[in-house]
């Protein structure tokens, strides 16, 4: 069912339109996430910055080899474009530190057990992890972050989760398991901390 | 403390779960620029398959001129260019169409697909149409009466007249006038500039008008948007299948169809028409995705190439007055 990123890059390159609509539709969204984060929430800037990523993504993809992710690949493309739109429309594009900085990072997970209060600090200390965890969701391989969130944030259950992805709920429940999984390496790498969310995993 | 699904999932609470309710879901993009990022994506897929055709292309001339050599016969093949110091290649003029020729100071009648350098003057007399081919492979056509310049690669001045522009490029173009700029991205939309009046109308996608010291305005897919001097702009609805737009039409000339899929050339035959592209079922869908055309159409208008490749296929469309075309089985409903 899952297919690599290579596979998925040859597939658009042999002109397969069902191929060239899975990989917009995947990573369409989380590219206008990222884009956003790093224009100031400018959305016409987001928004050409990603087009842009797309279109050149589209002329060199004959350049990927699969090493890195297709989404790391665009990502990085993506960068390029923001700062090409910087330098043409005279932006101070300036990368956030929060998602820049492991010790940053590490804090603002461990600010999760901290006792909650109602300061503005901590509003935007939760800011910050309601992003730095979006963005960490859609770093993850292939649907995991969408079966993450559906399950826990949505709420949808496996059989739900199943049908969303056309598979069986064997399958889903697998997908589900690998997910969580891959989140929980994702967030112990950016943290530095191999138990931040270890104690309780099944 | 458990938390049991109805499928028998067992979560404990756990930090991971708790950090993703904490999180929330991650916002949706707004709708209309996923529409819009991927018409530009699709378009520049495009683009790029047929650089690959072409490529490949070049690659079974250089075998069969090795070949050539090997048999000891002097042969010349022209050199695949590399860099394009131009800006624009003339693709196609009726009537009376002239550029200007800087070295005699004289306007002079075109070469055919000439190509045209950075600075540029072109314009058309009454009756003639006039269509190039961008860089980029966008297009650029010119309504009769007539005149501008290619002043640098993605900015053309507008002297007097109409252009229409179908920007298949990933950047800007701006449409320069006295009253103000026209901008887009990936849009088909035209500028007309009479008597002082300033006048776009936007056929797909949105571009945006600027005027010196004043704040830009937006023009939308089915508007237009006009103004007078320094007067504020007046918008109404114009819409992007208007018999208006027939005059551009006549200028349109189909892709290269040889090994194309069918529905990639029904794209272009929306696309000229200004319609959306729809198909009767999955099915239809799939199969015009699967054909692949073969021979050539020259010196059609996109509704008639329409007809001619359909006449050959299973598929026949029509026109609903819901501005698409619908793709749609031969023959009775089943």
């Amino acid at each position: 069912m899952s297919q690599s990123d290579f596979q998925i890059a040859k597939r658009v390159l042999a002109g397969d339109e069902a191929a060239f609509e899975h990989l917009f539709e995947l990573h369409f969204p989380r590219l206008y996430r990222f884009a956003l984060v790093r224009v100031r929430g400018n959305q016409d800037d987001a928004r050409e910055a990603v087009q842009l990523t797309f279109c050149r993504a589209f002329e060199r993809l004959d350049t990927f080899r699969g090493e890195a992710s297709l989404y790391a690949w665009m990502c990085q493309i993506c960068r390029n474009a923001i700062a090409d739109i910087g330098r043409e429309r005279q932006r101070d594009f300036v990368p956030k530190a929060a998602f820049d900085e492991d010790q940053t990072i590490a804090a603002i997970l461990e600010s999760l057990a901290a006792p909650m209060m109602d300061e503005p600090e901590t509003r935007a200390w939760r800011n910050e992890l309601a992003q730095l965890i979006q963005a960490t969701l859609d770093c993850l391989p292939g649907r995991y972050g969408d079966v993450l969130e559906w399950k826990y944030v949505d709420g949808m259950s496996v059989k739900e989760i199943a049908a969303r992805l056309a598979v069986g709920p064997k399958a889903a429940e697998s997908q589900l398991m690998r997910a969580r999984v891959a989140f929980r390496e994702a967030i112990s790498d950016l943290s530095g901390s191999s138990d931040l969310l270890g104690a309780t995993n099944q | 403390m458990r938390d049991e699904d109805q499928d028998g999932w067992t979560d404990q609470p756990d930090a991971l779960a708790a950090l993703l309710r904490a999180a929330g879901r991650r916002p949706e993009p707004p709708a209309v620029d996923r529409e819009r990022v991927r018409a530009a994506s699709y378009d520049a897929w495009q683009r790029a398959l047929a650089v690959r055709r072409r490529r490949r292309m070049s690659w079974g001339l250089a075998i069969a001129a090795s070949i050539l050599g090997a048999i000891g016969l002097a042969v010349w093949l022209p050199g695949v260019p590399t860099a394009s110091p131009h800006v624009a290649d003339l693709a196609l003029a009726l009537g009376g169409v002239e550029v200007f020729d800087s070295e005699s100071g004289r306007w002079v009648p075109p070469k055919e697909r000439m190509p045209l350098p950075t600075g540029s003057r072109l314009r058309t007399g009454a009756d003639a149409l006039l269509s190039l081919q961008l860089a980029d492979g966008s297009v650029l056509r010119a309504a009769s009466q007539t005149e501008f310049v290619l002043s640098a690669q993605r900015r053309i001045e507008l002297l007097h007249g109409a252009l229409y522009v179908h920007n298949l490029g990933v950047r800007h173009l701006d449409v320069v006038t006295d009253l103000g700029t026209v901008s887009d991205i990936g849009t088909q939309f035209e500028v007309l500039l009479r008597d002082g009046r300033l006048r776009t109308r936007v056929r797909s996608g949105s571009v945006r008008l600027e005027r010196d010291g004043d704040v830009a305005v937006e023009c939308l897919a089915g508007e237009e948007l006009s103004l007078k001097g320094t007067n504020m702009p007046v918008r109404r609805a114009f819409a992007p299948d208007d018999a208006y737009w027939e005059w551009m039409a006549a200028l349109a000339r189909p892709p290269e169809i040889e090994g194309l899929p069918l529905k990639n050339f029904l794209a272009w035959a929306a696309s000229e028409l200004g319609r959306q592209l729809r198909f009767a079922s999955p099915e239809i869908e799939a199969r015009a995705r699967a054909m692949q055309l073969h021979g050539s159409l020259d010196d059609l208008t996109p509704l008639q190439a329409l007809d001619v490749v359909l006449a050959g296929t299973s598929l026949s469309y029509v026109l609903p007055d819901d501005g698409s075309i619908l793709v749609t089985k031969r023959g009775p409903p089943e």
